[in-house]
């Protein structure tokens, strides 16, 4: 062979394309997968789109203008925007009292604050509905949601605040201004991005809540679409609806998107070491140690002393072990082949991002975020109405319910997979193709150890999450399929409490173990 | 390791862009089998781009890359790097963190060396470290450590040619030396031809067999060690590889006055002083230097020039009645091993030049001190323009 002019015959290797000179080459195994996974996570919002503008401007102002949508959308306003300023509240006091001050048993605290999101808001308002019967209407919903929800401000303010650099509030006293003003004037601006996130994601949150809402008898946008679905079944009205709710949600992922970009350098600073100075409690102690206690109690102690209480109550009847048995290896098994489908296909989208960041890979990766903001309802909506024209075999199976677990949960995977594929240097990847490896190779044996950790832990995020899942469960789930969710709601909807307790109480404790690892995972968030 | 595996480098006519940047502007450089270049260069000259293409993670928009007979790169048609047998040892070394020291040494062998672990004790022996290291993780190791074991890493498969990229840049001071010497042993125990990158020009004055000097994505010099300190290209090849004090000056008959005298100027590389290599490769290197006029005929041999001195030809006198030029010391940098001295010339205008002497540790002027200058030895003379760097080509 000779290096001169005419190129020596390289057996085997594929002429490479102009792009596949610049570090922006796209392996194209992955690239299909990558774009497959995309368009699946988009069906929903495609069908949606492509239903509104089938139906015409006509039909559609006929069926959306209504008294009835008026109220819907009233209602699912006001709700937010309640829950969305009482969560602020909350969340940044109890955040502010664990992380800054010298409250007794803070790491305590800490946990216990966190705890609500073990408990699936559904079943905290089974427990308020069947202790206090008159929690309903908005006041009740209200009060509900706001304890079910409010450590998703929590947790990323308390992230925020042990991030933050105290030299800036030694500054602000040392300029004069009281611990009271420094707190408004320099700390306040400085959580504002963790605040506004975890709003946006309550109000997502509060847009696709289902059953406590329905449990409560207060109708929103998704409880109003289910009970068109059951009554109409599969009606223009309920397509529409979801129409409307799914703009909602959209307006609000536009803002949020907005807001990670500007997170990130917010972000910059949280390398500082040297924790703040607390400031001391004295007098307040007590108070304040109170007021965490009520609002534990509330958000914990009511839902979980009346599953006990319901869970005694029914012993005088036989606890119904085969259902609840065959219930909890439903859930577990549609859990974790949902676990594992949506870890899987994380993983080329992720890889993608991360490794050849470009307009492409972006626009990918945020197709199959569209997920978090997509109530349950609407994935299950539009998958129903596609199975059934489309691909009737596929409709009632339990292909087409992980193919809705995997669009609704994708984005808690992608988070995990994408974190960890960053933290693991390209270099390794490089020095593994020198060493002689090949792409799957090299993913074998270097890329896929590394993510390991990353991958289980979305894994895991997506299990509990499905395990909890109700609204698209019931909708999509094969005849004869029962998870505990389901037969929990169908229970609870006919006011059998003791019956259903069993089954919320299995969830709760299934739950756990995945809230106890957002605790962990906030830590080293707030260190990295 | 097998002569066999052991080729050379030919990179002929290679140039990259990024977009709209161009990075690489027509490399040629070519790599005898068991030698240790260095490619030497500010950061962003494009010096690890060009390791990047030998390696095979990106590739050329144009020229041609061989390992010895075998084109690696050519006419868009592309190796893949896990095809290329080259060595790489990464900045910050790059050690597989889930995987032992000695599954990291073995990680290219195939899965029965993998298994018995059978080289992993030569492969450390080789660079110096420790048998008892083999069972450690990463993070247990030090910096300098770390890096022998990425080396020996690359070794293991035999490679064709061993790439480095700036492989000390992240050790401070007290490790960089050791491991510079541990590395640069196991590369000549092995023979292996190794290219290493790097900014640090004592690193790779003391450590190659011949030194690729880079400048804004061109090749400007490739000769010996000696040959690029001592007669550098041009005076910012001359700034770049060591300190140099430049002066004006009036070249007559073979010496040029300037302010510091009346002084010899030295035969130009091409005549005389170049090793076999610097000869060898000359010719390579022509194309790159294009106009920019390589100082070997570049200089006139009569009227205005620019000479280079180096700091430690210039010789202080602390008798200010002593034969030589005059100075007042303005400032002194004390290191310890010696110090630069910061002189102002008194023979000159006010304000006039400033030059800097090298002198030892024991024998420090004060500030302020009236001093004389002798330079010893001659100096080495280029064309008389304001700015020597090349112009485009």
């Amino acid at each position: 062979m000779s290096s001169t002019d005419a190129p020596a015959p390289l057996p085997g290797v594929p002429r490479r394309t102009r792009a596949g000179r610049t570090p922006r080459f796209y392996p194209p195994l992955v690239l299909a997968a990558a774009a497959l996974v995309a368009l699946v996570a988009l069906i929903p919002l495609v069908f949606v789109a492509g239903y509104s503008v089938s139906v015409g401007p006509a039909e559609a102002v006929r069926l959306i203008v209504r008294p009835r949508t008026g109220e819907l959308l009233w209602n699912t306003v006001r709700l937010a925007a309640g829950c969305v300023l009482l969560c602020a509240l909350l969340g940044t006091g109890a955040a502010w009292l664990v992380e800054r001050t010298t409250l007794p048993g803070r790491r305590v605290w800490n946990v216990l604050l966190v705890a609500p999101l073990a408990v699936p808001a559904f079943v905290n308002s089974f427990g308020w509905v069947s202790v206090v019967p008159w929690a309903t209407g908005y006041g009740g919903a209200l009060l509900i949601v706001t304890l079910s929800y409010f450590p998703l401000v929590y947790l990323p303010v308390a992230a925020a605040l042990r991030g933050l650099d105290p030299a800036l509030e030694e500054t602000a006293h040392a300029l004069g201004h009281t611990p009271w003003r420094t707190f408004l004037r320099v700390v306040l601006p400085q959580l504002r991005p963790a605040l506004l996130g975890g709003s946006l994601l309550i109000s997502l949150h509060l847009l696709a809540e289902f059953g406590a809402l329905q449990m409560l008898r207060f109708p929103t946008f998704t409880t109003a679409i289910y009970d068109q679905y059951q009554s109409t079944f599969n009606g223009p009205a309920a397509n529409m609806l979801a129409g409307v709710l799914v703009l909602l949600c959209l307006v609000l992922l536009l803002a949020e998107l907005r807001l990670r970009g500007r997170a990130r350098y917010a972000r910059l600073g949280a390398g500082v070491a040297r924790p703040a100075v607390r400031a001391r409690l004295g007098g307040f102690t007590v108070p304040a140690l109170l007021g965490l206690g009520v609002l534990i109690a509330l958000a914990l102690g009511v839902p979980l002393g009346s599953l006990v209480y319901w869970l005694t109550a029914g012993s005088s009847a036989a606890i119904p072990v085969e259902p609840l048995l065959s219930s909890t290896l439903t859930s577990i098994g549609l859990g974790a082949a949902g676990a594992l489908l949506t870890s899987i296909l994380a993983i080329p989208v992720a890889w993608l991002c991360v490794r050849r960041p470009g307009r492409l890979s972006v626009a990918l990766e945020r197709s199959t975020y569209f997920g978090n903001a997509l109530p349950g309802i609407v994935v299950a909506l539009a998958l129903v109405t596609i199975a059934i024209r489309l691909t009737p075999p596929l409709y009632q199976t339990t292909a087409l319910l992980l193919v809705a677990y995997t669009i609704l949960f994708l984005p808690r995977a992608m988070v995990n997979v994408r974190s960890a594929l960053a933290q693991s240097a390209p270099a390794l990847e490089d020095v593994a193709h020198a060493l002689g490896l090949g792409r799957a190779a090299t993913f074998r044996r270097v890329t896929l150890p590394l993510i390991a950790p990353g991958l289980g832990a979305g894994a895991a995020l997506v299990f509990i999450a499905i395990v909890t899942e109700l609204t698209a469960t019931l909708l999509l789930a094969p005849i004869g399929t029962q998870t505990l969710a389901t037969q929990f709601w169908s229970h609870s909807d006919s006011i059998a409490y003791a019956a259903s307790a069993p089954y919320a109480a299995l969830m709760v404790l299934i739950s756990a173990p995945a809230t106890y690892l957002l605790t962990r995972e906030s830590r080293r968030g707030a260190r990295g | 390791m097998t002569a066999s595996t052991i080729t050379g480098l030919t990179i002929t006519g290679v140039t990259k862009s990024f977009g709209a940047t161009p990075v690489l502007m027509g490399i040629d450089l070519r790599i005898r089998p068991r030698t240790l270049t260095a490619v030497l260069g500010p950061s962003g000259c494009g010096k690890t781009t060009l390791l990047r293409l030998i390696a095979g993670f990106a590739d050329p928009d144009a020229g041609t890359i061989a390992f010895g007979e075998e084109t690696v790169f050519a006419d868009g048609r592309s190796v893949p790097p896990q095809r290329r047998r080259v060595g790489y040892v990464p900045q910050e070394g790059a050690l597989f963190p889930h995987l032992t020291v000695a599954a990291n040494i073995t990680f290219g062998l195939p899965r029965r060396a993998r298994k018995t672990g059978a080289r992993v004790a030569e492969l450390l022996d080789l660079v110096g470290l420790e048998q008892r290291l083999a069972t450690r993780f990463p993070h247990e190791l030090s910096g300098g450590q770390q890096q022998r074991v990425a080396l020996a890493r690359a070794l293991a498969p035999e490679p064709s040619v061993v790439l480095l990229d700036e492989p000390f840049s992240s050790l401070d001071a007290g490790l960089r030396e050791g491991t510079r010497r541990a590395v640069a042993q196991a590369l000549r125990r092995t023979q292996a031809t190794a290219v290493l990158v790097t900014h640090d020009q004592s690193e790779a004055l003391s450590l190659a067999d011949q030194v690729a000097v880079m400048r804004q994505g061109r090749l400007v010099q490739l000769d010996s060690p000696a040959t690029v300190y001592g007669y550098p290209c041009d005076a910012g090849v001359a700034e770049f590889v060591g300190e140099a004090v430049l002066l004006s000056a009036v070249l007559r008959d073979g010496r040029a006055e300037c302010a510091l005298g009346s002084l010899a100027v030295r035969e130009p590389a091409g005549n005389v002083g170049r090793d076999d290599i610097g000869d060898d490769i000359g010719d390579n290197v022509g194309d790159n230097i294009g106009d920019s006029g390589r100082h070997d005929g570049g200089a006139p041999a009569n009227g205005p020039a620019q000479v280079l001195i180096r700091p430690e030809q210039i010789r202080l006198d602390h008798a200010s009645d002593a034969a030589g030029v005059a100075a007042r010391v303005a400032e002194v940098s004390y290191f310890g091993h010696d110090a630069a001295v910061r002189l102002d010339l008194l023979s000159g205008v006010p304000g006039g030049p400033q030059v800097t002497a090298r002198v030892s540790g024991g024998d420090l002027p004060a500030t302020g001190a009236l001093v004389t200058l002798t330079v010893t030895g001659d100096v080495l003379a280029y064309p008389a323009v304001a700015d020597s760097r090349p112009r485009p080509a």
